[in-house]
């Protein structure tokens, strides 16, 4: 190929590095409209992460009034009320009781039984009977732990409170049976001691040094559990006696108490707990550097039993521990090989803890399984009657009766002129009625939120501390996108507020702009293409114009809609004209002058979509028409029309979609922030999905952020589903044509 | 407007068409004679399509466009003020260069037309009528509610002429109806068009002299002058234009002298 130029044109290795001069341009342009396509996608990529990070994350919630406190009331006023039963606080009273009925049954502390053993027949839950094996692995049900919750800080800093737990533990098992609890295996002890002599700084290979209280000083608060108080009282009377000199100062105000002095306060020395610290307890605890140390030194037992003369009834699985302390009147209700006797029950008064604590290891219930009647009634015990009247003439509760209203308030209120919805309306179902306790009586509170990043790499940091800062508070994973999200109005309250009035408004003022902008731009389309003629000037300067308020910003259009449909037309756009004067609104800054507003705004866009759009349909269509003997008006109805209608919708859904996302020209027309109830029809006050979002961004609530994100992805979702709408009819259309 | 025996159906009488201020053909005369095939050829550009146009005032449609003199149907200047061009082009049907069937089923593209100008008959005898007369029917019984787009290029051209027919038009002008096909597709057509001939009198303007001599029974020949106006050269039986033109212009062209 090495010839000499002779023409002009490189040849050889000349022509060679010019074509490979060629290329290399090309690659280098190449690349950078890659980066640039890269760095959009990063951009679009980090635009969603940034949403959907606050859309979602973990908050620390608070009830007011906890559901398992409802259910164990529930539980219990079910027992208490169920028929033939007796109900004592005096444990003696039930022992004499059931020791004297054949039929009779109850249940108390293990060391009630144990003490009047000769006089009752202990019957097994799920095939175990309780003792020391069955209480410390847990195969018996009914069973609770007895623990000492203390930290290494509080050790170090006092020696004499690990020593009195090592004392504690030494010699536990020697008093508790007189107690009446259930003794933890010597192996278990021996590990939970390790624990304690670590923290007050012994060698942990050795062996176990026995503690001589003599050599112990210093005094030691204890608070805690009602049910460990005894134990305790009784090991630190031994520990006195064996020589102690310190003041021990034991106090019994319940565990959750007992830990929270402990953790949150520092007040005490040692908890003591009937249950395990729950982990935002413990996070509370570390927190405030109280790492726990939990020190289980026995273990609680509810014994169920029977006469001695009820020979058949050996054993009983919770489900039917549970029918036969609150639904069953005979024996064979709850077997049915059992004899028909009637159940007689002596169970603990509603004061005792032992009560609480059967119900709440009995029954394995969540609210929401609650049956409809009892949800009522917790509902109506929790609200006012004004509160409970209202609710009611949105939905009754049931169909054949009012629980809040008297029976002649309804009948007066469903023959007035107007009657609420809940005259003809179903009765409200069980779910909904869950919902309403939820939202009325345990009304959650979020006292913090974080967002999905911070709450997937830093979970423990985030439950440590609201385990110091909120220690009632619980640490739960949130959507901020649900159904309550959808269904609810704003709200000054952020757990209660939802985006439901700016879903409707926007859906309004979006009709309303359709209604005026397609047909009006399509029309001035149609004539602008078929009918007006380039050549005259008047028509170019009206095509020019077009053009050009296309592209004005959109909040003179705000000004514009202010100027002519809020104030000049305020007597048509208030509704006024119509009979429409609605108190709350009384100007025009109503969703009809929204929907014109942004309906003039989209209009040159969905003009010069239109032209486009009528301009793509083949001329050869027209000739043809006009050849066959078709009049103008033939013409466009028959062929331009129906051709262009696809390329038409096309972009007036992406006009459509801005118009929903506009902002500025709204804010001058006057929507409103706050708006709770839904707008009702054109003349309503009303707020739109950008607005709210613009206005949760700028409170000072941090949760408002997150429900503001949640906002977007509606926001976004919906302008997805109009994209792809436009997509699919323009694929539509060129797969018709093809 | 009965075709009266022996009389010219079509008469351009010192036709000129401007666009703008340009004109495009100048001082035609033309008489068309009725049932027989005129054929309009010419060099590129010498205004042919224009005349032919101006026949049923598709000119009209081009908002430039203005035409002079007149064209008489049946002896009536169809270009007088109160003469409707859409009943011009009800009478005087045409079938354009490229097949241009609607984007609808095969049967609504042939009824569609029948429909617009009040047919009162019945429409599936008259569809079926004349998609036979297009010499369709066979090909396309099975699939009327089919999209008209779907048929070949041939096929859309003779359902082009089938909904020109439809409407039951005197005339057909047809404007190089075979250009945009295949041969075989296009000597369809031309056996076709040789058919209808029994019943309308059609205008064809071809680029195509073998097809003018073939198929036509007058010829009209169109050159342009120095200022690029087309005009009327020569005109009279094909058999003569094609064998013995009295225009020395003429002959240039038919032999392939230029053009």
């Amino acid at each position: 190929m090495a010839q000499n130029t002779t023409n002009g044109f490189p040849e050889g290795d000349a022509l060679q590095s010019q074509i490979s001069g060629r290329h290399l341009r090309g690659t280098i342009w190449r690349i950078v409209f890659l980066s640039t396509l890269i760095l959009a996608i990063i951009v679009l990529i980090i635009l969603l992460v940034t949403i959907f990070v606050d859309g979602f994350g973990l908050v620390a919630v608070q009830n007011v009034v906890e559901p398992e406190s409802l259910v164990l009331d529930y539980v219990e006023t079910d027992m208490l009320t169920a028929p033939d039963t007796i109900a004592s606080e005096d444990d003696n009273e039930l022992v004499a009781g059931i020791a004297g009925d054949p039929d009779g049954t109850g249940f108390f502390g293990y060391a009630f039984y144990a003490n009047n053993s000769d006089k009752l027949r202990l019957v097994s839950i799920e095939n175990t009977i309780p003792d020391d094996t069955t209480t410390s692995d847990g195969s018996y049900p009914l069973t609770r732990p007895l623990e000492l919750i203390s930290s290494a800080s509080v050790i170090a800093a006092k020696p004499q409170v690990g020593q009195f737990i090592l004392y504690y533990l030494q010699h536990v098992n020697e008093e508790i049976e007189n107690i009446g609890y259930f003794a933890i295996p010597d192996a278990e002890i021996s590990e939970i001691e390790l624990a304690v002599m670590e923290a007050l700084g012994l060698d942990t290979s050795g062996s176990v040094p026995m503690i001589d209280p003599a050599t112990v000083s210093g005094n030691i608060t204890i608070a805690g559990s009602s049910t460990v108080f005894p134990l305790t009282e009784r090991i630190a009377e031994r520990f006195k006696a064996d020589g102690y000199g310190g003041e021990i100062n034991i106090e019994s105000i319940g565990s959750s108490a007992g830990i929270r002095a402990f953790c949150v306060d520092g007040s005490i020395d040692i908890a003591n707990a009937s249950r395990k610290i729950l982990p935002e307890e413990r996070a509370a605890c570390r927190s405030n550097d109280r790492d726990p140390i939990e020190s289980q030194v026995g273990t609680d037992a509810i014994a169920v039993v029977v006469n001695p003369a009820n020979t058949f009834a050996d054993n009983l699985s919770l489900e039917e521990l549970g029918i036969l302390f609150t639904t069953a009147a005979v024996w064979s209700d709850v077997d049915g090989s059992w004899p028909d006797n009637p159940v007689h029950r002596y169970i603990p008064g509603a004061d005792s803890g032992t009560l609480d604590f059967f119900a709440s290891t009995a029954f394995d219930l969540r609210l929401q399984d609650l049956p409809k009647d009892a949800l009522v009634a917790i509902l109506g015990a929790g609200i006012t009657e004004n509160v409970g009247r209202r609710l009611e003439r949105e939905q009754r509760f049931y169909n054949n009766a009012v629980v809040f209203n008297s029976a002649e308030e309804w009948v007066a209120v469903c023959s007035s002129d107007e009657p609420p919805a809940g005259c003809t309306s179903e009765e409200r179902s069980q779910n909904n009625v869950y919902l309403l306790v939820q939202e009325r009586i345990v009304q959650p509170k979020i006292l913090q939120a974080w967002p999905l990043t911070e709450s997937i790499f830093n979970r423990q940091t985030i439950i440590d501390e609201v385990g110091a800062t909120y220690p009632d508070a619980r640490v739960e994973f949130r959507s901020w996108l649900n159904r309550h999200f959808l269904n609810s109005p704003t709200s000054s309250q952020p757990e209660l507020a939802g985006f439901r009035t700016a879903i409707l408004g926007s859906i309004f003022v979006i009709i309303i702009c359709i209604l005026f902008a397609l047909p009006v731009g399509v029309g001035a389309a149609i004539y602008l293409e078929e009918y007006a003629s380039q050549d005259k000037w008047y028509n170019r300067i009206i095509q020019t114009n077009i053009y050009n308020l296309a592209g004005v910003p959109s909040i003179i259009y705000g000004m514009l809609g202010l100027a002519i449909f809020v104030r000049a037309l305020e007597p048509i756009t208030s509704g006024a004209l119509f009979g429409f004067s609605d108190a709350a609104t009384a100007n025009g800054r109503t969703i009809l002058s929204a929907g014109l507003t942004l309906g003039l705004l989209i209009l040159p866009i969905i003009i010069i979509n239109g032209q486009e759009a009528i301009r793509a349909v083949p001329n050869s269509l027209r000739q043809a028409s006009y050849g066959l003997g078709a009049t103008k008006w033939d013409t466009v109805r028959s062929h331009v029309l129906p051709g262009a209608i696809p390329g038409i919708l096309t972009g007036s859904i992406l006009a459509f979609s801005r118009a929903i996302g506009e902002t500025a020209p709204l804010i001058v027309v006057g929507a409103s922030t706050f708006v709770t109830v839904d707008p009702t029809g054109p003349f309503s006050k009303f707020t739109v999905m950008p607005i709210l979002i613009y206005n949760w961004t700028s409170r000072p609530q941090k949760e408002y952020q997150y429900l503001a994100a949640a906002g977007i992805i509606i926001l976004l979702v919906l302008l997805i589903i109009m994209n792809s709408l436009a997509i699919y009819l323009r694929n539509r259309t060129q797969g018709k044509r093809a | 407007m009965s075709n009266n025996n022996g009389n010219y159906v079509l008469q351009a009488e010192d036709m000129n068409v401007y666009y703008g201020s340009f004109r495009a053909v100048k001082n035609v005369n033309l008489n068309i004679a009725p049932r027989a095939i005129t054929a309009l050829i010419g060099p590129s550009g010498c205004g042919k399509s224009t005349v032919l146009r101006a026949f049923n005032r598709m000119n009209d449609l081009v908002p430039v466009a203005r035409t002079e003199g007149a064209v008489t149907f049946h002896g009536r200047n169809i270009y007088e003020p109160n003469v409707d061009p859409v009943e011009v082009r009800r009478r005087i049907g045409m079938v354009f260069q490229k097949p241009n069937p609607f984007p609808k089923s095969i049967y609504d593209n042939v009824a569609w037309g029948a429909k617009l100008n009040g047919f009162k008959g019945h429409m599936d005898d008259l569809v079926e009528e004349s998609l036979r007369g297009a010499a369709l029917w066979d090909e396309v019984k099975d699939k009327l509610s089919q999209s008209g787009l779907s048929l070949s290029g041939g096929q859309q051209q003779r359902l082009c002429i089938a909904r020109a027919i439809a409407v039951k038009p005197e005339v057909i002008l047809m404007d190089e109806p075979a250009s945009a096909l295949d041969p075989i597709a296009t000597l369809r057509i031309e056996e076709l068009i040789q058919e209808i001939k029994q019943n309308y009198t059609i205008i064809i303007v071809t680029h195509n002299m073998q097809q003018a001599a073939r198929a036509s029974d007058f010829t009209a020949f169109f050159s342009v002058d120095d200022h690029r106006t087309g005009m009327l050269v020569e005109f009279g039986e094909t058999n003569q234009i094609f064998t013995n033109p009295h225009n020395e212009t003429t002959e240039q062209y038919i032999t392939g002298r230029f053009g």
